[in-house]
């Protein structure tokens, strides 16, 4: 069991991805080599938000190929008024609905063949546990319903702040606030049955 | 227990970070691009070929029209002239059995040479291969029929044996067959890529199923 090693309390700041106008009007052009470097610019980004979103690095590998494929077609509707990591997660998070349908399946799959036991937190080595812990917290995030969940994942996982996460998700600042109060209350309340103290 | 959460948060942001290779997902969605081409390009040669079939149709239609007027005496042609309410234009009616012979004057407009037939869409491998996938996924995700998705896979992996989704399709075969509790046939096809044939991708998930098998035949 690995010891866990956690990082320091802090908020994290959201890396920023630079992406130029001409790149992105070669590749709404179907250029496949300004294509390629877009996906090479945003891949990292994509995935990182893609896997805290599902909770499952194979549904998050669909999920990122899923708004690749469709990005020069959504290309378009990007007007350059906010950054483009914005509205690349903006996609993500709309195109995860049935990605994120597949991995809360996958998980249900996995536990049907007594694979995941989720309900054996309490020794010791659990307590050290980094794995089991975010194993964990996924599973409580499925009990959460898709709104709340992308809004906890936008503002306490990846680090956006209300205004920020609210430009992603495409809804007022405060409904994010009001969703990520509501997502804590539940998630606390989950682990508690799941017998985490 | 705010505490936890906030661990559990922090856990998951570093697990998650990792930065991963990502050289499969890369090649599927360059297949993506590249089936998204095909349909493109299948598409505007449809609409070619359409345009060009109207432009012809009408063109010939507006000939045979002028053809009649200039030549109403045409025993070939028998004009409708029943009795009709003036300022109404009775349709043309054209004996088909009649030889008609087109004997161009200055007055007639030429017909429009026909010289290109309309181009009629090459059926591509890829597109066979595309729709085969879809109607695989179809069954799989969404009406979630287990043993049809299985034989579409196996269709589609027949159609395009290494094919760029060939992985996926041979994952999500191995899916199906335990859905369908066929462990030693699923297990076979998980095998493949727990020893890292299609290198990263799935390997960690087919071990784990891999193990869960052994598990539960115990």
């Amino acid at each position: 069991m690995p010891i866990a090693v956690i990082t320091p309390l802090r908020r994290p700041v959201p890396s920023s991805v630079a992406v130029d106008a001409p790149l992105l009007s070669r590749a709404r052009g179907g250029n496949a080599v300004a294509l390629g470097r877009l996906y090479e610019l945003t891949q990292h980004r994509v995935r990182c938000f893609a896997r805290r979103l599902l909770g499952d690095d194979a549904a998050a590998e669909d999920l990122v190929q899923d708004v690749f494929v469709h990005l020069p077609g959504l290309l378009g509707r990007y007007r350059g008024d906010a950054p483009f990591e914005m509205f690349l997660l903006g996609v993500v998070s709309r195109r995860a609905r049935r990605h994120l349908r597949t991995a809360m399946r996958r998980r249900k799959l996995h536990d049907r063949f007594a694979l995941c036991d989720p309900a054996s937190p309490s020794t010791p080595e659990w307590e050290s546990g980094r794995h089991e812990l975010a194993d964990l917290l996924v599973r409580a995030l499925d009990s959460l319903s898709r709104e709340q969940r992308l809004a906890f994942v936008l503002r306490e996982v990846e680090g956006f702040t209300a205004s920020e996460a609210a430009q992603v998700a495409g809804v007022p600042e405060a409904t994010i606030r009001t969703r990520v109060f509501h997502a804590r209350r539940k998630l606390q309340a989950e682990l508690g049955r799941l017998g985490v103290s | 227990m705010n505490d936890l959460l906030d661990r559990a948060v922090r856990v998951l942001r570093d697990e998650t970070a990792v930065q991963a290779d990502g050289a499969i997902t890369r090649q599927r969605i360059e297949a993506g691009w590249m089936q998204q081409r095909v349909r493109g390009r299948a598409m505007r040669r449809l609409t070619t070929g359409a345009a060009v079939v109207l432009v012809l149709g009408g063109g010939a239609l507006a000939a045979t029209n002028l053809f009649v007027r200039a030549c109403p005496d045409n025993p070939g042609l028998t004009l409708a002239r029943t009795a009709r309410p003036e300022g109404h234009q009775a349709p043309l009616a054209i004996a088909p059995s009649a030889p008609v012979l087109m004997t161009s004057t200055a007055d007639e407009a030429p017909a429009p040479p026909v010289t290109a037939r309309p181009a009629r869409p090459r059926v591509e491998v890829a597109d066979v291969a595309t729709s085969a996938y879809a109607a695989a996924h179809r069954a799989h995700f969404v009406e979630r029929n287990w043993s049809q998705a299985l034989g579409l896979w196996t269709r589609y992996l027949r159609l395009v044996p290494g094919g760029q989704l060939a992985p996926e399709a041979h994952f999500n075969r191995a899916i199906c067959l335990l859905h369908l509790d066929r462990r030693d046939d699923a297990a076979a096809e998980l095998q493949s890529f727990a020893s890292g044939r299609w290198g990263s991708y799935r390997q960690s998930e087919a071990r784990q199923l891999l193990e869960s098998i052994a598990t539960s035949s115990r």
